[in-house]
């Protein structure tokens, strides 16, 4: 956001009362609870219907990366990166493999997180416990990088104060985001994103609406960039890059439907048809949001040429100072593009939170440490836990302000959620895995995974083999050693169906 | 759009051919995917 015109005093209030009202609603959360239980605290009482379920949903799913990262990647890559659109679309698809008959088995046995469901089908505490970690792993990395995109959003704002204004967003957002997450729990957040998701949804209409308006049609747009040396974005994708392709709908889509927040979510809806809808609702989203993050950057390569490198990430905020300079409404349309922004990585942010803290809670100290304590005391332990676990986030977050590649070094979550496929997608619907095999498949698909991504070998190129991430090779030899082990396991001695 | 020929340059609405390709089989790949969820909430009545 750095190359954004700094806010003035009435752009900053407008942002700190939209924040400031989420702190309302997280009361309205508390006010609204029946019982203190881990259901009613972790996923609303099962109660969400479709309109609050759809919301929270899409405002989970699109986080910062949707609008900045996805710009900046089209810059780079032109429109092969219509990969996003496909990935986006391909995570509801892999819902459909599962998410339903979850659903039911969820109701009838009471789950609370995604570890209950791996619990009930393996009867291992083995396999739970690396679930968990697995799950708590990816998550924190999600949550941090979150909280460093909110820090750097307010730091470009802030002129010659940038550094002041990085450590005050990160500590300041987050604060507001523990509040209003645990005084109201799921409830408190799911209607957060209702808010924040209406935000997200005017932000990226306003966006196109203002890009349309300013630059004029997409056919011009692409027509410049056809006659100039970026010739060859407007060009189908090479042979590496399709390939490339398959590997990001395997990842993105499987690891994205596997997410812990996205699937308490599928927890809490009040009956199979609010979730049935608002999944087909959602299956034509990516319309709405990663495509006109696309339209965005095709318009900043052709307008706004030149940038390189980590620069390809501010092409949106170049766009945005653009139309900011033009006029007053240019102006006043940026700030409600921007706080769309921090809708998307506050609702995504505090999603995350909750479910760590639910795992933590239930499938850690309820388990290993304290197997006496009841829901009452879970639930206290919970909203501790999101404090430490946040705590701990922002101060990394500070410490790392300067070190963006180390963040993208540690940020393989997607390989690790899509080694859950074989126990989660596979396990629902097919009786004879085994939880030996799962367990020793997931041991191998994590090693080979995180193996090829942090080995020092020669044929990985931009973190990937052959254009394919390391992840999915690991899927492949862990769906191998899950199914073929089950199949070679003697009859009497499987256990867990 | 792998069997697109990597050189070619026609377009349709401005846009490069290929693109457009990709969004309408996108848009099919949405409305089977929306028919299929709201198909089995009908089963599940």
């Amino acid at each position: 956001m750095s190359n954004l015109l700094p806010f003035g005093i009435g752009a900053w209030t407008f942002i700190v009362l939209y924040v400031s009202s989420l702190l309302l609603v997280g009361w309205a959360g508390r006010a609204a609870r029946r019982e203190d239980t881990l259901q009613d605290f972790y996923l609303g009482g099962r109660g969400f219907g479709f309109a609050v379920l759809f919301l929270t949903l899409y405002a989970t799913q699109y986080s910062g990366n949707t609008v900045f990262g996805v710009a900046g990647a089209t810059y780079r890559l032109g429109f092969s990166w219509l990969i996003a659109v496909h990935y986006m679309l391909a995570i509801i698809v892999f819902y459909l493999a599962f998410a339903p008959k979850l659903y039911g088995v969820a109701q009838k046995r009471g789950y609370v997180t995604p570890v209950d469901y791996l619990k009930d089908r393996y009867d291992s505490k083995h396999v739970s416990l690396l679930g968990s970690i697995v799950m708590i792993v990816a998550l924190n990395n999600y949550l941090l990088a979150q909280l460093m995109a909110m820090g750097r959003a307010l730091q470009g704002l802030a002129g010659p104060y940038g550094d002041v204004a990085y450590r005050y967003g990160v500590v300041g957002l987050a604060l507001i985001m523990l509040i209003y997450g645990t005084l109201g729990g799921m409830r408190a957040i799911a209607w957060t994103d209702v808010m924040q998701g209406s935000v997200l949804m005017v932000g990226f209409l306003v966006l196109l609406v203002l890009l349309l308006n300013e630059f004029g049609p997409l056919a011009a747009a692409t027509e410049q960039i056809a006659g100039s040396a970026e010739a060859f974005k407007v060009t189908r994708p090479e042979p590496r890059m399709l390939r490339e392709w398959v590997s990001y709908i395997i990842v993105i889509g499987m690891g994205g439907a596997l997410y812990p927040h996205a699937i308490q979510r599928i927890y809490a809806a009040k009956s199979r048809r609010a979730l049935n809808l608002s999944l087909a609702t959602m299956t034509f989203l990516p319309y709405l949001t990663a495509l006109f993050a696309v339209i965005a950057g095709i318009y900043a390569l052709a307008y706004v040429p030149g940038l390189e490198g980590a620069e390809t990430d501010q092409a949106l905020a170049s766009l945005l100072r653009i139309i900011q300079e033009g006029s007053l409404i240019g102006y006043a349309v940026v700030v409600v593009i921007f706080s769309a922004l921090l809708a998307a990585l506050m609702s995504t942010a505090d999603s995350a939170m909750l479910s760590i803290s639910s795992m933590f809670t239930k499938d850690i100290y309820g388990v290993h440490i304290n197997p006496e304590a009841d829901e009452s005391r879970l639930t206290k332990i919970g909203k501790r836990c999101s404090w430490i676990v946040v705590g701990v986030l922002v101060v990394l977050a500070i410490i790392l302000e300067n070190q963006a590649s180390l963040i993208d070094l540690i940020d393989r979550k997607f390989d690790l959620l899509v080694q859950l496929v074989p126990a989660f997608m596979l396990g629902i619907h097919v009786s004879f895995l085994r939880s030996g095999p799962v367990l020793a498949g997931l041991l191998t698909g994590l090693t080979i995974a995180l193996g090829l991504a942090f080995g020092p070998f020669d044929f990985v190129v931009a973190g990937k083999v052959w254009g394919v991430h390391p992840g999915v090779y690991g899927l492949l030899a862990n769906t191998a050693v899950a199914v073929v082990g089950s199949l070679l396991q003697k009859p009497e001695t499987r256990h867990g169906v | 759009p792998w069997y697109w020929p990597a050189d070619d340059t026609r377009h349709a609405f401005g846009l490069p051919l290929w693109v457009i390709f990709t969004l309408v089989a996108l848009l099919l790949t949405s409305a089977f995917t929306a028919w299929v969820f709201l198909a089995s909430s009908e089963d599940d009545t």
